[in-house]
């Protein structure tokens, strides 16, 4: 066994990192202030030494044969129950490398592009700290060897998510976001720990962790596999935002942009997808979970492609847009495309962190300004934000060659291939909406004429140390599509043929039409989307009011207050019963009488004690008296 | 030349006492010189007993004596502490007595007198020695209490004290006449052989005498129905006397009793259902005369009485076999650290004349004497048996060797005893750290007593991570 301790190291170093950082914070956030450089060079390191550490992972798993392509590394007994030991203990192979390699490295460009953009934040070095945690939970979260190693990173994401969201927390609002993702994230959460439960209780018995499950996993009985792949799938709609669950992705918008990146982009909502591709050995022995998986996920396209429609916020556009392509990564895993929806997870990462950093950009140089119907023209002002945020725009709306065409088409052919028709139909209705929403966006921030004279007067490009991460996005976004060529085009689909020792996948066997099919459907929906926007929106148009189903849209379907009136106010009013009927008068009386009749029996105690010599003679002698009656009867004569 | 290592601190406290009393009568040893002289007197006294403390356990002097005296790691390991706390006590008495008048220059030498019939208490392994050794220490402490003639406090403290302390004297001097008629020897080692020829419980002479002497010890000790002086003797006496009182007696007492009771097993055996119910109700009377105290002085009293609780736990689950001797000490250790550690801080910032000593007094004391609220709520805690202090350590191993000697109740019972204790502990540190400051605190300048009261903080954790068991 080859020399493995450094894995142990990946996820480490964030989190040492946010161990030094949150306590220089805490240390000098009352005094003397730490320069914002010493900050940002040491969030910075951890994260890029973990790339590093993940290359030559990748690079060393490349060396292996393709059956033998995973390292594992176990540094500690986590606890041990009775018979069940859990080591703390970290499995790479084809699957995390890959998820390792882009999640450090779009991680580490948002690292660098938060320094400009968090320069002068008061909080400066906490934001690193939770920056640096973030991502290092996600990182146990990719490497965990077991469900449960992976729950400690799944709900450190789902912690550090809520600690970033409100960070500006001076703001009610941006709490109230922050509490909902948490809370969202809680149900879903739920959902995962029973399903690990279910899954121990089957056939936990021969270990715990995936190499020993994915042996067993044969022994798992029909209903029971169900059951355990439903109730992870609920999992991961709380993490990856699908419906139900995905009301709270939107609102966590209310934290600094390169946050939303981070959540959008490397980590936190490509969990639930990872989950379920790392669980393919489950899935793929119940086909009936996929079909659930794949229709949840395609529908959330859907939806979240209207709620884009009518968007005015740049980042709650783009928030729909990360919802929408979630559908669609669920539906590759659905249809048991695990590598397709993994790659688009993949491509996605680039051009989602491209775009929420440029809109980062675009939102710096506006002081803040987030609404679309504000700013226009923006073009020459923003050149390069202009160029990458061009590039990430058709990359999202799946142009060729662009990313995001060659993992879209990938999904979308495999639905087709698998006889999955109805979702493939409605996949490119959705890519066709995705097209015109982005570029209604692009249109409207970046040409026209200016709507806000004053602030566009007012705007310059942002510094490099954000534009060159925005570059080296744009790269990923252009070619990353290219690492999985398809065959019909005389590629090697070197991401799936990497992916395949991970995962359980049978590769569909389609004819040339129906690749053709596929491509062109997808290509057909592009252009007649960017059309359609390209006449409303390119020459400049005023905001509109929205009226009947354009109302109803851009109101989200008033989901949010649905909730609110059947799920979270009758449950605030049981609690408020709770607290005012069975809480003082059931539980609490007899727990106050405790003490009560304590305090009562010492004030008795305490008259006893009356401070005359003779009384406390008294005392000793009937204590005496009775102890001597006592041992007279146990005398043995 | 082991001999004489062995009786070497009886006989330094001894001559160290004689040598207090002659400096007295020098016009040039005055207050100060005397205190440091006494502090220094304790402080070699314990370092002699630490020095000896490694020689195994036999009856020195054994021809002369002829076994009047027996010494053991147990007893060696009580010497220790009953020096430390005559140490740390001289400490406070220090403190208190740059605010307090009423100083006496035979004070010290007092002390050290106390201190040495306590050493030879724990050796004394014969009746009458053992009657005199608490005879040199009971007259000691209650010429400490009374000293200050004035005072009608004090007066009347150790006016309590003389009399129900001679009651229980006369108690001893009774069994003491029954074990001889039924013994016919004073001496532990005779008393041994007799009970195990003849028995114990067919022998009432016996008997009696065993039940008489045992009932002095728990006078001593504070324990239930015998426990009502403490309250009122601990109040009236002056701070340092108190903390003298309640941890150096209380160790010698204990020390004595689990000698007395190691004579015979069928001795022990007789006595376990007592011990078992004097032990709850000590717990528990003493628990529900703490919470309704307002004095801090009386509510330590109190206080006392159910750490004494505990300690007959472990004599209750006393044995040949597992000698609990180990676990009692450490209790002791702990409990005296915690309680030394109370009164030297209350030296110091009880102020004039014992001016702040009921709990409202030290309302905020934590906002403007950070570091004595934080040690004060060490002792606290220690003393309430919360995990990292010695006292959690010290409960545990009474707790546990109750459960190894199949006491299953009686642990039960203990922890419940320790949540009660809660209450008034807590009380004071919520009052110190939760209320707005009504006093400035301002008492003389000095640095022994503080010095000395952090030592004891740091000590409190020390004990509890490197517990020296015996």
């Amino acid at each position: 066994m080859e020399q493995t301790t450094y894995l142990g190291f990946i996820p480490l170093l964030p989190l040492a990192g946010a161990l030094v950082l949150g306590v220089m914070h805490v240390a000098t956030c009352q005094g003397n202030r730490i320069a914002e450089k010493l900050y940002g060079i040491l969030g910075c390191i951890g994260p890029v030494l973990s790339f590093i550490l993940a290359l030559k992972l990748f690079f060393s798993l490349k060396g292996l044969p393709a059956p033998d392509r995973f390292l594992t590394h176990e540094p500690f007994t986590w606890f041990s129950v009775g018979d069940l030991t859990v080591p703390m203990g970290f499995l790479a192979d084809p699957l995390s490398s890959l998820m390792l390699l882009f999640v450090t490295f779009v991680g580490s460009l948002i690292h660098v592009y938060s320094i400009g953009y968090m320069a002068g934040d008061k909080n400066f070095g906490k934001f690193f700290a939770y920056l640096n945690l973030f991502l290092g939970s996600m990182l146990i979260l990719v490497l965990g060897n077991s469900p449960l190693v992976m729950f400690v990173g799944w709900e450190g994401v789902g912690l550090c998510s809520y600690l970033l969201i409100s960070f500006y927390s001076e703001e009610r609002e941006n709490v109230v976001a922050g509490n909902k993702a948490f809370i969202v994230n809680r149900i879903g959460d739920l959902g995962f720990v029973l399903g690990m439960a279910f899954l121990f209780w089957g056939i936990g018995a021969d270990g715990f962790d995936y190499l020993s499950l994915k042996a067993n996993a044969h022994n798992l009985t029909p209903a029971l596999g169900i059951t355990v792949c439903l109730l992870l799938f609920v999992g991961a709609t709380g993490k990856s935002a699908q419906i139900p669950l995905y009301v709270w992705l939107p609102d966590a918008m209310a934290g600094p942009t390169p946050v939303s990146a981070l959540i959008h982009a490397a980590t936190m909502v490509t969990a639930g997808v990872y989950m379920v591709a790392r669980f393919s050995f489950l899935y793929i022995e119940v086909p009936v979970a996929g079909t659930v998986v794949a229709w949840i996920g395609i529908l959330t396209a859907l939806l979240a492609a209207v709620f884009g429609m009518f968007q005015n916020d740049i980042k709650k556009i783009l928030a729909y847009s990360t919802v929408s392509q979630l559908g669609y990564m669920f539906a590759g895993v659905g249809v048991a495309a695990y590598s397709a929806g993994i790659f688009h997870v993949f491509t996605h990462a680039f051009f989602k962190a491209l775009l929420f950093l440029g809109a980062g950009s675009v939102i710096l140089a506006l002081h803040h300004q987030q609404n679309i119907w504000k700013m226009g023209g923006l073009k020459k002002k923003l050149p390069i934000t202009y160029g990458t945020v061009l590039v990430g725009s058709l990359a999202l709306a799946g142009c060729p060659p662009f990313a995001g065409f060659f993992s879209k088409d990938e999904i979308l052919f495999s639905a087709l291939a698998t006889g999955h028709t109805g979702i493939w139909f409605i996949g490119v209705i959705v890519a066709g909406m995705t097209a015109y929403y982005t570029f209604r966006m692009f249109f409207v921030v970046f040409h026209g004429t200016p709507r806000d004279r004053h602030s566009y007067d007012h705007a310059q490009e942002s510094p490099r140390v954000m534009t060159i991460p925005l570059i080296v996005l744009a790269i990923g976004a252009g070619f990353a599509g290219f690492l999985n060529f398809p065959a019909i085009f005389g590629g090697h689909q070197q991401v799936s043929h990497w992916l395949a020792p991970s995962l359980a996948e049978h590769h569909p066997d389609a004819g040339l039409g129906v690749e053709f099919l596929a491509i062109g459907g997808s290509v057909l929906a592009f252009v007649i989307g960017i059309s359609i926007a390209y006449r409303k929106f390119f020459g400049g148009a005023e905001e509109p009011v929205y009226r009947g189903f354009c109302k109803f849209a851009a109101n989200k379907f008033y989901v949010d207050e649905l909730y609110a009136t059947i799920i979270v106010r009758p449950y605030r009013f049981i609690g408020k019963a709770i607290r005012q009927m069975i809480e003082p008068y059931i539980t609490d009386a007899p727990a106050q009488g405790v003490p009560w009749l304590y305090r009562m029996t010492g004030w008795v105690f305490k008259v006893v004690q009356v401070g005359y010599v003779r009384v406390y003679a008294i005392y000793m002698v009937i204590g005496l008296s009775i102890m001597s009656l006592l041992i007279s009867q146990s005398l043995n004569l | 030349m082991q001999d004489l290592m062995a009786i070497l601190p009886l006989v330094a406290t001894g001559a160290g006492a004689i040598l207090l009393m002659l400096a007295a009568a020098f016009e040039s040893f005055r207050k100060e010189g005397i205190s440091i002289m006494g502090i220094g007197l304790f402080a070699f006294a314990f370092f002699v007993q630490l020095a000896v403390a490694n020689s195994g356990s036999f009856a020195p002097y054994s021809g002369v004596l002829n076994g009047m005296l027996a010494t053991s790691t147990f007893t060696k390991v009580a010497g220790l502490i009953i020096l430390a706390c005559g140490f740390f006590s001289a400490i406070a008495a220090q403190a208190y007595f740059t605010q307090n008048k009423g100083f006496v220059l035979e004070f010290y030498c007092l002390m050290l007198f106390a201190a040495c019939g306590m050493l030879l208490l724990t050796m004394a392994a014969e009746l009458i020695t053992l009657f005199i050794a608490l005879e040199i220490m009971s007259l000691a402490i209650y010429a400490l209490v009374g000293y200050d003639r004035k005072s009608v406090r004090r007066s009347e403290a150790v006016l309590k004290y003389l009399m129900l302390g001679a009651f229980a004297g006369a108690f001893y001097i009774m069994g003491t006449v029954f074990i001889y008629a039924g013994a016919k020897s004073t001496s532990f080692r005779v008393i041994t052989d007799v009970i195990a020829t003849t028995g114990f419980l067919s022998n009432p002479p016996l008997v009696g005498g065993a039940f008489l002497i045992l009932f002095a010890f728990l006078f001593k000790a504070a324990a239930f129905p015998f426990h009502a002086w403490v309250v009122d003797v601990y109040d009236g006496a002056p701070l340092p006397v108190t903390g003298f009182m309640a941890t150096a007696v209380k160790t010698a007492v204990f020390a004595v009793l689990a000698n007395f009771l190691m004579i015979s097993s069928d001795l022990q055996a007789a006595w376990v259902d007592y011990l078992f119910y004097i032990a709850v109700f000590t717990m528990f009377a003493g628990n529900l005369i703490a919470i309704a105290q307002n004095n801090l002085k009386r509510m330590l009293a109190a206080s006392g009485i159910v750490h004494s609780g505990y300690l007959i736990i472990a004599l209750v689950a006393i044995q040949a076999k597992t000698f609990t001797g180990g676990a009692m000490l450490f209790y002791l250790a702990a409990y005296a650290l915690a309680t030394l550690g109370i009164f030297a801080a209350l030296s110091y910032l009880a102020g004039e004349e014992e001016r702040r000593v009921s709990f409202d007094d030290f309302k905020g004391l934590a906002r403007v004497r950070p570091y004595s609220a934080a040690c004060i709520s060490i002792f606290l805690l220690s003393m309430a048996g919360i995990p990292p202090t010695a006292g959690f350590m010290g409960k545990f191993y009474i707790i546990a060797s109750a459960f190894q000697a199949g006491h299953v109740s009686l642990a039960i019972l203990g922890i419940v005893s320790s949540i009660l204790s809660m209450w008034y502990y807590l009380r004071l540190i919520v009052l110190m750290y939760f209320r707005e400051p009504e006093d400035r605190f301002e008492v003389a300048e000095m640095t022994l007593a503080p010095l000395g009261t952090i030592i004891l903080a740091i000590c409190v954790f020390a004990i509890s991570f490197y517990p020296v068991v015996l």
